[in-house]
């Protein structure tokens, strides 16, 4: 299996936690890169490769009630990925 | 007459003897009885006729004569006449007799008794005022067979005296020596008086005795004077050695003028040598004890004050005991000093006394000096007057310090020592136990000498004498700065989690706790797998796995650590115990859920016993189980309809407060099983609550269990234990 192409984004306000996933992810070979808020992976530099997102949905940018004012997780996914395949969300 | 010789001429001054011729009663008027007596004798055949008489002479002047007529016929027919002139006899008889009326009044009037006896002794005179004392004479007292002497004496003088003054009187008589002696004599009425008699013989040219001469003196007066100064002499001698005191006198030169038999009964006599007051003290002071009381005795002599020296003084028979001495002067009525009184008093008894009383005074203020707590003694109404040294060393200044300001040394030490934040507390907490003798008992900030503020836990209490009045108070402060931090801390992480359990149930705060450990749990899963698959990887990546691991230690690490830091808060807010009545308890954590039952629309009845007896607790904790219990009760009648109430009641049963909390829910299934852990009846609880508040009140000594409520529902009740008197 080659998984050298792609590139997995962990979201998540909590340090502890995305450095864990994200060794274990490049035991397979993936490229994980880490961002602390919502706001930090949006205005990151991102490569065109396939990604995957790893997202914390209860940060406080996001939000799943479309009346509140933070962006919804589809929102964030299609804001730069070309082929948007969405994991399931972490949860606590 | 015929004729008259010059002589009569002379005598009768006239101018010639024609002019004395014719009839003699001429010049014979005052001496007509005498012619006519001479005529008379002449008549009876008398030759001779003699008689003193008085004659006029020519001026008519009178004079005493001797007239004298010869026999008729002697000289032829004539009748022969002579005149002697006695006018200088007469003037000397008179003189005679008035010195003899001047003597006879002199010795009766004399002041005194005045007696004569006859050689022999026999009584012969007594003056007018001896009869009239004795009311009998000379002569009058005559006893058949007895000597006139010895029946007087024994007619006059006290029976107690007539031996002795018979035997001295009759000496004298015998022996012509002179008689003198003190006797009582009896007066008329009876009563004897001390008269001094003394008597001495009168002797003729050849020293024959011809009278004896006596004289007694009335000196009853000076008797009885003596007398009554002799007695009072020896009343106040007696009573100088009755007093328990030691007597002693010195002249202003200092001179020793009196010893009372006490002070020689106990210091001996003083020696010979010793005759003043230096010499005295040198040899009955104590050396260590004489130059003081020397210096005292010293100024006090010099400035004429009264003064008091306490020293040992030697004892006759060795040893010295203690004595207080008293000295005070005598000032005649000029002011001047005649006599220094030393009054001396064993205090031995009393300074060992005292000895041991200062032992014990030096032992208690050692004692509490060296106290590792800070001491402070104050007056009924707060003044302190006494500071130990471990609180004067933290305030840093001495207690006198705080004097001539305005404020009294109580409001000064307040105002400048208590932290502004608990000064307005401690004042009035403290006016009030001053008011009302109540203990006192307070923790405040109070600044040490360094400036810093510094926790202190004061304690008061009142002194009080038998009739139970306030007579100082007691203070302690104890430096409880660590203690109160710590508590303070303690109190802090309490807070947090009673926030956390009052926000949320015990359900949540358990799944809260779950949080904290799933974090690092999660990490140590994923680290330990990523770890695995490292070491499978081709080739090996020994780099990255020792990477991993060392994140897989780290993790469980911090995981060890969120659970034993749970496990000491628990642990600590056991410790935080206090005594307090749980009503109080009770109504702080009905308020705590009122919002809730309010929102859940039911009513929560709470009926508390009233003069509850307080119980030992961790407020925070009893807090939790109730408002545990109460929600348990609150969210089991959720799915009931109808009206909804919760009934709390706390009462006392035997040594316990018990307290009930019922709902009118469903019910409990598994009575046995609600109190175990993890065992749940709810959709998200995680089975901890029941379990944690059983464990809260069995280690407050209590029980807590599960009843069937009547009609329905369930009934928790728990049980503390109330708080014994004897208890510290």
């Amino acid at each position: 299996m080659t998984t050298d192409n792609y590139v997995v984004f962990i979201v998540d306000d909590d340090g502890g936690i995305t450095e864990a996933p994200g060794e274990l992810l490049e035991t397979y070979g993936m490229c994980a890169v880490a961002f602390g808020s919502a706001s930090e992976y949006v205005t990151a530099e991102k490569s065109a490769a396939p990604a995957y997102m790893i997202l914390d949905v209860e940060l406080p940018e996001i939000s799943m009630d479309a009346n509140y004012s933070g962006r919804s997780p589809r929102e964030l996914i299609h804001h730069s990925l070309s082929s948007p395949e969405m994991t399931r969300a972490e949860g606590h | 007459m015929e004729e008259v010789n010059q002589h009569i001429v002379d005598m009768f001054g006239a101018k010639s003897a024609e002019e004395m011729c014719g009839p003699i009663t001429r010049y014979w008027q005052p001496g007509l009885a005498t012619i006519r007596h001479s005529i008379e004798a002449r008549y009876r055949g008398e030759e001779v006729f003699q008689e003193e008489t008085r004659v006029a002479r020519m001026d008519g002047s009178v004079m005493d004569v001797v007239f004298a007529t010869a026999r008729p016929g002697a000289i032829a027919d004539k009748s022969l006449v002579g005149f002697i002139d006695i006018t200088e006899r007469k003037k000397a008889e008179e003189a005679l007799h008035t010195r003899e009326r001047e003597f006879s009044q002199l010795v009766n009037m004399v002041p005194s008794y005045l007696w004569r006896l006859t050689p022999d002794g026999v009584p012969n005179f007594f003056n007018q005022r001896l009869i009239d004392f004795l009311g009998l004479n000379a002569g009058s007292v005559n006893v058949e067979g007895v000597h006139p002497l010895t029946a007087v004496i024994g007619a006059v003088v006290h029976p107690g005296d007539v031996t002795r003054m018979s035997e001295a009187l009759f000496h004298s008589v015998a022996t012509g020596e002179r008689f003198s002696m003190k006797f009582r004599l009896r007066r008329a009425d009876g009563v004897y008086r001390w008269v001094e008699g003394s008597a001495e013989p009168m002797r003729d040219d050849d020293g024959r005795i011809l009278q004896w001469y006596g004289l007694s003196h009335d000196i009853d007066d000076l008797v009885q004077a003596e007398e009554a100064l002799r007695h009072s002499k020896q009343q106040l001698e007696q009573m100088i050695e009755a007093v328990p005191f030691s007597i002693l006198s010195f002249a202003p030169s200092g001179e020793m003028t009196y010893v009372s038999k006490r002070y020689q009964d106990q210091a001996g006599a003083p020696t010979a040598q010793i005759k003043d007051f230096d010499a005295l003290v040198r040899e009955m002071a104590h050396p260590d004890d004489f130059p003081t009381m020397f210096a005292q005795a010293k100024k006090g002599f010099a400035t004429g004050q009264p003064f008091v020296n306490r020293f040992r003084r030697c004892l006759k028979n060795g040893g010295y005991r203690w004595i207080e001495a008293r000295a005070q002067p005598l000032r005649g009525a000029d002011g001047a000093i005649v006599q220094w009184y030393f009054a001396s008093i064993d205090i031995e008894e009393e300074m060992r006394a005292q000895e041991a009383l200062r032992e014990r005074e030096r032992f208690l203020w050692q004692l509490v000096e060296t106290l590792p707590a800070m001491i402070d003694c104050a007056a009924p109404n707060g003044e302190p007057f006494y500071r130990s040294q471990q609180l004067r060393d933290f305030l840093g200044y001495e207690l006198e310090e705080l004097d001539g300001g305005e404020k009294s040394r109580l409001d000064a030490t307040l105002d400048a020592g208590v932290h502004p934040d608990d000064l307005a507390g401690v004042k009035e907490q403290y006016a009030l136990s001053l008011a009302s003798g109540e203990p006192y008992l307070r923790k405040h900030r109070l600044r040490r000498f360094d400036g810093e503020y510094r926790w202190i836990e004061t304690r008061a209490a009142p002194m009080r004498n038998d009739e139970g009045a306030i007579v100082q108070w007691n203070v302690i402060c104890l430096d409880v700065d660590r203690e109160v931090r710590m508590q303070e801390e303690l109190r802090l992480a309490q807070e947090r989690l009673a926030r956390a359990g009052q926000a949320a149930s015990l359900a949540e705060l358990s799944a809260s706790i779950a949080h904290e450990v799933n974090q690092p749990l999660a990490a140590i899963v994923a680290n330990s797998h990523a770890c695995y698959r490292w070491l499978w990887a081709d080739p090996v990546n020994t780099e990255r796995a020792k990477i991993a691991t060392e994140r897989v230690i780290r993790d469980a690490n911090s995981a060890a650590e969120v659970v034993s830091r749970i496990r000491a808060l628990f642990k600590q807010s056991v410790e935080n115990k206090a005594i307090l009545v749980l009503s109080d308890v009770i109504s702080e954590a009905c308020s705590l859920v009122a919002g809730e039952a309010l929102h859940r629309r039911i009513r929560i009845d709470i009926n508390v016993e009233s003069n509850l007896s307080p119980v030992t607790v961790d407020r925070i904790q009893v807090q939790q189980v109730l408002i545990n219990l109460i929600r348990n009760g609150m969210e089991a009648m959720d799915s009931v309809a109808g009206e909804k109430a919760l009934h709390l009641r706390t009462h006392r049963v035997g040594d316990e407060v018990q307290t009930e909390i019922g709902d009118h829910g469903n019910g409990i299934a598994f009575p046995d099983r609600i109190f175990e852990p993890f065992f749940t009846t709810k959709e998200n609880g995680m089975g901890m609550g029941l379990a944690i508040c059983r464990s809260i009140v069995e280690a407050h000594g209590g029980r807590l269990w599960a009843e069937k409520n009547e009609p329905r529902g369930a009934r928790f009740i728990f049980t503390l234990p109330i708080v014994t008197k004897a208890a510290p």
